[in-house]
């Protein structure tokens, strides 16, 4: 009998191996559909392991970047005159660290200055990598729990809203863009005050939902946050309306908003270091 | 070893995909190396193997992307088991066919995507943005396949053809 079942075992051991990944896979995909982006100490854990990989090939990327904008450009652009082409490359590149410097000190300061004028806590933090493929929006920043960071958390830019924490590890955080479909943000135009909800398109832009058809609404108007999510502080800037169109028999219109921030650009955000104020939303 | 290989490459795949290539390439024109790597795998490692190493590379899919874990780790299952499935019944043995097994990988990549979203209620782009993504993502990757397939036989040590499998005779 016991040699029967392990005749039928070894027979069928590959279409039980797949029914069980199957299955695995599948028990997976319901349970995050379950408690959607709850973060789980595997996904902790590779964000741990990749993190100085992907801060290194950044890095790696900065500096070779550096060497060929500094070397080999000028290097190339020299042809006339050896010893005047010498002293024009020596000025060049002091002049290109000099930018480089230029820009990067301006956007520290204007990094501090936000911070400054801020009322809460922030803490600056660096992306060193992106999401895979282009259907999930997200950014690795190199700050996790030992900074005082948690899942939840706003992440802001000088140019305004980036996005949320989705999970931390120690040293590593994975944050969730506006621009992707599953974020929301509670938004309101600044001229009419209208009230709405952006909410990613998965691209570029994001859209401005659960806007009345009859609330007044403009191209070219801002776009900040409302506050009542408690997770984005109150009047800080989402985007632009590009677009805002009523169709019959839709309640509400269909409004593009372009982020203000420039996501393909982006090296340096800040993280609001202050949990979302769920107890009075949680309160009678 | 050659598992550990594919393994590696998937790792070190999946951190340039987030890094490098996202630098390099324009925006959601990021061929999509993991999926390619689970086809590769499909067509090089016997059931147990491929299957496990299909699995593991869908799972590293989903934690370097953020998307929802399990989502591609069942579809590099479901591709593994269609990929073997084909294989039965055709020879495999030019280029062509397996440019075709990776458009269709991709074409299937929709209604999957779809379907998914049903019942899960997973938020992907819109039709329109969803469709540049796609568009993107498939193109480059047709691109790359060559190129990858060619780097990953020659990093097994290869010889001649696509793959071990074609190597084999016909059966008189």
């Amino acid at each position: 009998m016991m040699a029967k079942v392990f005749t039928i075992l070894e027979r069928y051991r590959y279409a039980a191996l797949f029914l069980t990944l199957l299955g695995v896979a599948a028990a997976m995909l319901f349970s995050w559909a379950e408690k959607p982006f709850e973060s789980d100490p595997l996904q902790r854990t590779l964000l741990e392991l990749s993190g100085p990989f992907q801060k290194g090939i950044t890095k790696g990327m900065e500096f070779l970047e550096g060497v060929w904008q500094r070397y080999v450009y000028l290097v190339h652009e020299e042809e006339e005159n050896r010893l005047l082409r010498e002293i024009i490359e020596e000025m060049k590149q002091e002049r290109v660290e000099l930018l480089e410097f230029r820009g990067e000190n301006e956007r520290l300061r204007s990094l501090l200055g936000f911070k400054q004028t801020f009322p809460k806590p922030l803490l600056p933090a660096e992306i060193i990598g992106r999401d895979l493929s282009g259907w999930f929006q997200t950014a690795v920043i190199d700050r996790g729990t030992r900074d005082g960071i948690s899942e939840g958390m706003a992440v802001l830019s000088v140019q305004g809203v980036v996005g949320q924490v989705m999970e931390s590890s120690k040293g590593f955080s994975r944050v969730l863009l506006i621009t992707d479909p599953n974020n929301s943000v509670a938004a309101l135009i600044q001229r009419s005050r209208a009230r709405g909800i952006v909410a990613g398109d998965g691209h570029q832009l994001c859209r401005l939902q659960y806007l009345h058809r009859s609330e007044d609404v403009k191209p070219g108007d801002l776009v900040v946050a409302s506050g009542l999510d408690r997770v984005f502080p109150k009047g800080i800037l989402i985007g632009t309306v590009l677009s805002a169109e009523t169709r019959d028999p839709e309640i509400f219109q269909r409004v593009a908003v372009k982020p203000s921030v420039d996501f393909s650009k982006l090296e340096e955000v800040m993280v609001l270091c202050e949990l979302p104020e769920t107890e009075e939303l949680d309160g009678p | 070893m050659s598992y550990l290989i594919v393994l590696l490459l998937g790792m070190l795949a999946a951190l340039l995909q987030g890094t490098l290539f996202r630098a390099l390439f324009p925006q959601s024109f990021v061929p999509d190396i993991l999926l390619l790597l689970v086809l590769y795998s499909s067509l090089l490692h016997p059931m147990g193997k491929g299957l496990l190493l299909c699995f593991t590379l869908g799972m590293l899919s989903d934690l370097f992307s953020g998307a929802p874990e399990g989502l591609n780790a069942l579809y590099a299952i479901l591709l593994f088991a269609l990929s073997k499935a084909i294989q039965a019944r055709v020879f495999l043995k030019s280029f062509q066919a397996v440019w075709g097994l990776t458009i269709l990988a991709f074409l299937l990549k929709v209604p999957y995507y779809a379907l998914v979203s049903f019942l899960c209620g997973i938020r992907f782009p819109p039709a329109r943005e969803a469709a540049l993504i796609w568009m993107g993502e498939f193109a480059s990757s047709l691109l790359l396949m060559p190129v990858l397939f060619y780097l990953v036989s020659k990093a097994l040590g290869l010889q001649g053809g696509w793959f071990r499998q074609n190597q084999r005779s016909k059966p008189a």
